[in-house]
């Protein structure tokens, strides 16, 4: 009786750890599916008009934004009775941002970290970076440091000094364009208002392999994949200072696309019946979530900016 | 019989938590456990100066290398595990090899390999064990001529020595083939298929190649099984400084070569739906270690090297 109580909780903590993610440290947690804010109307004609309008001016009234990927593939802790030594687990994590200040200084950053388990191995690499530019009093000169820590450990900081011309080079060094992982998307969004003001776009879609073109496991077994993608992005109303023109600009977008196994094994005779899943397994999962905001960033200490590093002898 | 025995073990293997592959072994005398998927890990990519060294020293390789220790262990599991069903003529068996190959270099022109084999052949009718020592001499008996002598026993029977190769010595010819160990040309060949290559915790190059297959086993009885074969290769090179050069250079200490076969389901015959395993099971491996060398072996005693057997 007493022995009995006492394996309860050792089969408690079994359980979970055996519920855990391959990775350590690995506390990430996607949103997925399940949009941040309801759509509660259409947009008026009016909303229509000026959110048509920002297409193409709306990037140039932001002032900073960071973006975060999180990939995550499972191929081993999903189906671990079908692995060999080529199936791994894999993480790979990215973290950008991106400011601009009002003393002519733009920061960028970067850190990646991406980690794979094989069934044995574990292979790591980790690299960040801070990539500074300041333009001269004149507007004719840029100045650039990249303080880089890369995959290998090494630490360097180098800068460089380069002709500036605001009218063709701003865009280059200092400007935020969110075409690509946005604004092109927008096309293909259901478009509406949220409870708090902000438009919001959204789209969903849903594809199951078929049966001839199943998810094949590294031993050679087969699997019906779902892959679901979700895209939201929101966007708030501003105003130009100076010519009070309204515009809505992006606070915050999101993507996100699983795969789900939801069959067991494909039977290997065609008239045999497939088994669905109940619950599916997640196979694998790509977040990447932008946030974005007009706010003033002040004036940079440029003092901050770490020296260039001489190289020893 | 042994078929069903095993599959009646199946249901109990599948509740063993966190084990995804059980292994499987008949000779009962046998604790080789291979290292198998296991390798060193990868913690950080090479620094510029690093992969410089590395690449730059590739050729070098071979000036410093004068031993090799060579093991090799292969399993092959058929027999008793698919019992009535094991395929016919060669592969109706199970299959043990040891085998343990030490070569050495010597200053005087001397290579010299002791290799101790151990074959074991199981099944219904078969049960032996071939114990082999093979010793091979590469060596000058002329400045201007080389000979390879073998001496050979199997078992318990008399060592036999003959001459294996002979013929005129060029050093720029023959050297690297007589006294050399290929050691650059399998780095070379390595890094090109390599899936990895990074430093582990020690600043010390690890390249890995993880890759796999699978097939269907054609079985006795018209029966099938699905398998599933990993091959997993690791190589680990050390910073050298060379006594004779200022310039270091990375020297290949240890590789290993790792094949394992698993069944991922019960046998099945035409028609018949395959049933997976929850647990697969490990039907066959082969795994090969290398460990080079690059002490000073000193001279070889050529007095040591035996005389050929007469007719």
């Amino acid at each position: 009786m007493n022995r009995k109580i006492i394996l309860i909780p050792l089969l408690g903590l079994f359980l979970v750890g055996c519920d855990a993610g391959p990775f350590a440290n690995d506390e990430y947690k996607p949103k997925g599916m399940t949009p941040t804010h309801k759509i509660v109307r259409a947009l008026t004609a009016e909303e229509v008009a000026i959110f048509d309008d920002s297409t193409v001016i709306a990037d140039d009234y932001l002032k900073s934004f960071t973006r975060s990927t999180e990939m995550r593939i499972y191929h081993k802790k999903a189906l671990p009775s079908h692995t060999t030594s080529a199936t791994y687990d894999e993480r790979a994590s990215s973290l950008q941002s991106h400011k601009i200040y009002e003393n002519g200084v733009f920061k960028t950053e970067l850190s990646v970290e991406n980690e794979r388990i094989y069934e044995g191995s574990i292979l790591n690499a980790e690299m960040n970076l801070a990539y500074y530019g300041v333009v001269n009093d004149d507007e004719t000169e840029i100045t650039t440091t990249l303080d880089l820590h890369d995959q290998s450990g090494e630490h360097t900081i180098e800068n460089s000094t380069d002709p500036f011309d605001p009218d063709t080079d701003y865009d280059y060094y200092f400007a935020i364009n969110l075409s690509t992982p946005v604004w092109s998307l927008i096309g293909w969004c259901t478009i509406g208002m949220t409870d708090a003001g902000l438009i919001a776009a959204t789209f969903v879609t849903n594809d199951v392999t078929p049966i001839g073109s199943a998810f094949v496991a590294s031993d050679g077994s087969k699997f019906i994949v779902e892959t679901n993608t979700f895209f939201e992005a929101y966007f708030a109303k501003g105003v130009d200072d100076e010519t009070e023109t309204e515009y809505y600009y992006l606070t915050q977008a999101r993507s996100y696309e699983e795969e789900l196994i939801i069959s067991n094994e494909v039977p290997n005779i065609a008239a045999e019946p497939i088994e669905y899943l109940t619950r599916p397994i997640l196979l694998a999962f790509e977040e990447d979530i932008i946030n974005a905001s007009t706010a003033t960033n002040n004036n940079f200490a440029i003092d901050s900016i770490p020296a260039p590093v001489e190289e020893e002898e | 019989m042994r078929n069903s025995r095993l599959f009646n073990v199946l249901p109990l293997i599948v509740v063993l938590a966190g084990c995804s592959v059980t292994d499987f072994n008949p000779f009962q005398e046998d604790k080789y456990v291979p290292v198998g998927f296991q390798t060193e890990s990868i913690v950080r990519a090479l620094s510029d100066d690093e992969d410089d060294i590395f690449e730059a020293g590739i050729t070098r390789i071979d000036d410093y290398i004068t031993g090799l220790e060579e093991r090799a262990e292969i399993r092959r599991y058929y027999s008793s595990y698919f019992g009535d069903y094991a395929p016919d003529g060669a592969n109706d068996i199970d299959y043990s090899v040891s085998s343990l190959n030490i070569i050495k270099t010597y200053e005087n022109n001397v290579k010299f390999a002791t290799q101790t084999v151990s074959e074991s052949v199981l099944n219904d009718y078969l049960d032996y064990t071939t114990e082999y020592v093979l010793k091979q001499w590469n060596y000058l008996p002329t400045p201007a001529t080389y000979e390879v002598r073998r001496s050979m026993q199997v078992n318990d029977e008399e060592v036999e020595v003959v001459t294996f190769a002979e013929g005129a010595y060029v050093e720029a010819d023959n050297y690297d083939n007589l006294f050399g160990y290929g050691a650059a040309n399998y780095v070379i060949s390595f890094e090109m298929g390599a899936s990895a290559i990074g430093m582990n915790s020690s600043d010390e190059i690890i390249m890995l190649i993880r890759t796999s297959t699978y097939n269907v086993l054609n079985l006795a009885r018209n029966g099938f099984v699905q398998v599933s074969n990993s091959f997993v290769n690791e190589i680990k090179l050390a910073l050298y400084e060379p006594e004779d050069s200022d310039v270091p250079l990375y020297l290949p200490i240890q590789a290993r070569e790792y094949i394992e076969q698993r069944a991922i389901s019960e046998i099945y015959h035409t028609n018949e739906v395959i049933n997976y395993l929850d647990t697969p099971i490990v039907i066959g491996f082969h795994e090969v270690i290398n460990k080079w060398s690059s002490a000073n072996n000193g001279d070889y005693d050529l007095e040591v090297i035996p005389e050929i057997t007469e007719e």
